[in-house]
């Protein structure tokens, strides 16, 4: 294994040192991208219709075999429902959520106050575009040529690496499965397990195309080579991205809570480190830690703590031997403060456990990515709708079995299937006077009354048989982008029931 | 509860999180379990801690974290419930110290045990002045990314040893 490359600087630039570069993406153009176009890190600015995304997804190879492994995961993580003790800690944890959002911006103001006294440098950024501005601000201020970064969800709502890429600034996800999904120009397929799609087989072969040679492919070697590869960047890298987990008004301690260790040299190694956090990641004190950190941890992967809790204060005082020189916190809105105000407020509540994901019979079966936004699963068709920029994914909601299993396996007690049944109402009424409307209340018109009901029974029998399978894929026009991943019933014994049910009733 | 129960809770839970506890009679057969925990190998000391006070002289210190074998660390508390440690950072006690070497061994007086992780929690608050920060560690660092396979030792630590002994408060 070399370790980081020296890269002489171009003759344009004379007096510049030679700078690192990255390790761990050496041979990242050797990768051949076989991903489809909506599992992008970069989601497109138009995405196909869900229809089309998800009947493309159920053929991918692989889909079944991830249905399978989340299966299993789902009944270790949620057969029996909550223990007496953690349901208690579920109680108290969603009543502390609650809350911090009944005064977010007064626990915005306080967390915004202490972390300036501990020498933290606080920045407000309503839009992602603004969020990318100041970090690739920060970045330029200080010369910045190599980033490690460590898990953030937020992050991937501003498409952060990408621009950072665009400015010259190489960004190294370092989470395993992050690094994974980055190799492969993917985004994370699911909030907590960004790789839980791929097989060991998968990653074992895009690490060989990554290193151009064989490699031993059990999972301990695969991540073996990540870390051998990681470890030049964390100690080479001059500034680390971080998301947070718990931010605490009361003293400014911004927690991350990891398993692989990470975080933690993101946020100790490079002379700079950034941390990244949608507004309501705060809470009312560092005391919740104590509810929040064992609730969310049992929530996404069944332990009691994960192996490492990062609490920062601020960056490194004098007489401190490590730690970062400057600590910045970028407190990103994206449409939250119009969230908490109205209607689905709770929404906000979510610790970002991933659990309502793995309980979901639909996101099971499609998996992450063909929900085509940032958040997959449950979370994600309640709140892409719901965040200023993502508005393209409000039809997200019908994305949804309406089993109510993500209510039961969420920690925080958020109302997710009455909110995605809202959220389908709002787009109904949204999308008032397309023609599709239009059919759904002639339909409704017609089955007022029994007569009209009879006649559409006996309409589709007799029509049942004389229409080919074929004929949705022919439809003309905008009907077609309707017809794509539909299927005709079956009409032949249309209104069957009805005449059995007749010829029996008692005259 | 007593220390003793204490001890053996905390003992189980880090089992459990695939840490290894050492039971010494007292400190200076503590420290010399640290010396033979690190054999030959390089180390990287924190030596503002009161615990780890002496065992300088006893090991092959190397100043840059990246270039050690091995990390020795004192706590602020350990917790029996969950096998965690905490470490607030200071002079003299660093966040590579348990971090960047492939071993992490700490040394762990029964005085500073604690029943539950909420106490770690009010430790932490109780602090004055606040530290620049703590870590919270719970065994070896591990990671489920690959097909959910457990994987050990990924970018923290793949090792956690910690050497307990009494400090003249065993009842
Ligand atoms: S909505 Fe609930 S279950 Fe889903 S990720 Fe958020 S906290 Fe977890």
């Amino acid at each position: 294994m070399p370790d980081a490359a020296e890269v002489p600087t171009p003759e344009s630039s004379p007096p510049t040192p030679p700078r690192r570069r990255s390790t761990a993406l050496l041979g990242r153009e050797r990768v051949v991208v076989t991903r489809p176009d909506w599992a992008a890190a970069t989601i497109p600015a138009h995405r196909k219709p869900l229809p089309i995304i998800t009947r493309a997804a159920l053929d991918q190879p692989g889909t079944a075999a991830t249905h399978t492994r989340l299966s299993g995961k789902n009944r270790e993580q949620n057969d029996g429902g909550w223990p007496p003790e953690i349901a208690a800690l579920r109680e108290r944890g969603a009543e502390i959520r609650r809350e911090t959002l009944r005064d977010l911006e007064g626990h915005l103001a306080a967390l915004t106050a202490k972390a300036e006294a501990n020498g933290v440098v606080v920045h407000r950024a309503a839009t992602p575009d603004d969020a990318v501005g100041i970090i690739t601000g920060i970045a330029r201020a200080n010369d910045v040529r190599l980033v490690v970064k460590s898990k953030s969800m937020a992050t991937e709502e501003m498409h952060l690496n990408a621009h950072l890429e665009e400015n010259g600034i190489e960004v190294v996800e370092t989470d395993l499965g992050e690094y994974i999904v980055q190799v492969a120009d993917e985004r994370p397929s699911h909030i907590v397990g960004p790789a839980l799609h791929k097989s060991k087989a998968e990653v074992g072969a895009l690490f060989e195309e990554l290193a151009a040679e064989r490699l031993p492919q059990e999972a301990e070697d695969l991540a073996a080579f990540a870390r051998t590869r990681l470890r030049a960047d964390f100690h080479h890298a001059d500034m680390g991205i971080s998301g947070v987990n718990f931010a605490a008004a009361d003293t400014g301690t911004l927690t991350l809570v990891t398993n692989e260790g990470n975080a933690d040299m993101v946020t100790s190694q490079p002379r700079i480190h950034v941390a990244v956090m949608p507004m309501e990641k705060v809470i009312p004190r560092l005391r919740d830690l104590a509810v929040l950190v064992p609730l969310l941890c049992y929530a996404a992967t069944k332990q009691k703590v994960t192996v490492y809790q990062t609490m920062l204060n601020g960056p490194r005082r004098d007489g401190e031997p490590d730690g970062p020189e400057q600590l910045h916190l970028v407190i990103l809105d994206n449409g939250r403060s119009s969230i908490v105000e109205g209607r689905y407020r709770e929404v906000l509540a979510c610790i970002r456990c991933g659990n309502c994901q793995i309980a979901c019979p639909v996101y099971r079966t499609v998996g992450g990515h063909a929900y085509g936004s940032v958040y997959g699963g449950p979370i994600g068709a309640v709140l892409t709708p719901l965040l200023a920029n993502t508005k393209q994914g409000r039809d997200l909601p019908f994305l949804s079995s309406l089993c109510g299993a993500c209510f039961d396996a969420c920690p925080v007690k958020i109302p997710l299937p009455d909110m995605l049944v809202d959220l389908r109402a709002d787009y109904e009424a949204a999308t008032r006077g397309r023609p599709r409307r239009w059919l759904w209340r002639l339909w409704a018109k017609a089955w007022d009354s029994p007569r009209g009901y009879r006649l559409t029974m006996t309409a589709a029998r007799l029509a049942g048989p004389l229409l080919p399978r074929a004929v949705l894929r022919r439809l003309p026009g905008p009907g077609r982008g309707w017809a794509a991943g539909r299927a005709l019933p079956a009409t032949r014994d249309a209104g069957a029931f009805r005449a059995w049910f007749t010829d029996r009733r008692p005259r | 509860m007593t220390r003793i129960d204490l001890l053996a809770r905390f003992c189980a839970a880090l089992a459990a999180s695939d840490g290894v506890a050492y039971i010494c009679a007292d400190r200076a057969e503590a420290h010399d379990s640290v010396v033979a925990l690190c054999a030959d190998g390089t180390v990287t000391l924190d030596e503002g801690h009161p615990d780890t006070a002496g065992l300088s002289d006893r090991l092959r210190l190397v100043d840059d974290p990246w270039d050690a074998d091995v990390g020795v660390t004192g706590v602020d508390v350990a917790v029996a419930e969950t096998g965690t440690l905490a470490l607030s950072w200071g002079p003299g006690r660093r966040r590579s110290t348990p971090l960047v070497p492939p071993v992490h061994v700490a040394v762990v007086p029964l005085s500073r045990l604690v029943a539950t992780y909420a106490d770690a929690i009010d430790a932490l608050a109780a602090l004055d002045p606040p530290p620049t920060g703590a870590q919270f560690v719970t065994g070896p660092s591990r990671s489920g990314d690959i097909e959910m396979n457990l994987v050990k030792g990924v970018h923290g630590p793949g090792q956690v040893h910690v050497v307990l002994y009494p400090a003249g408060e065993i009842r």
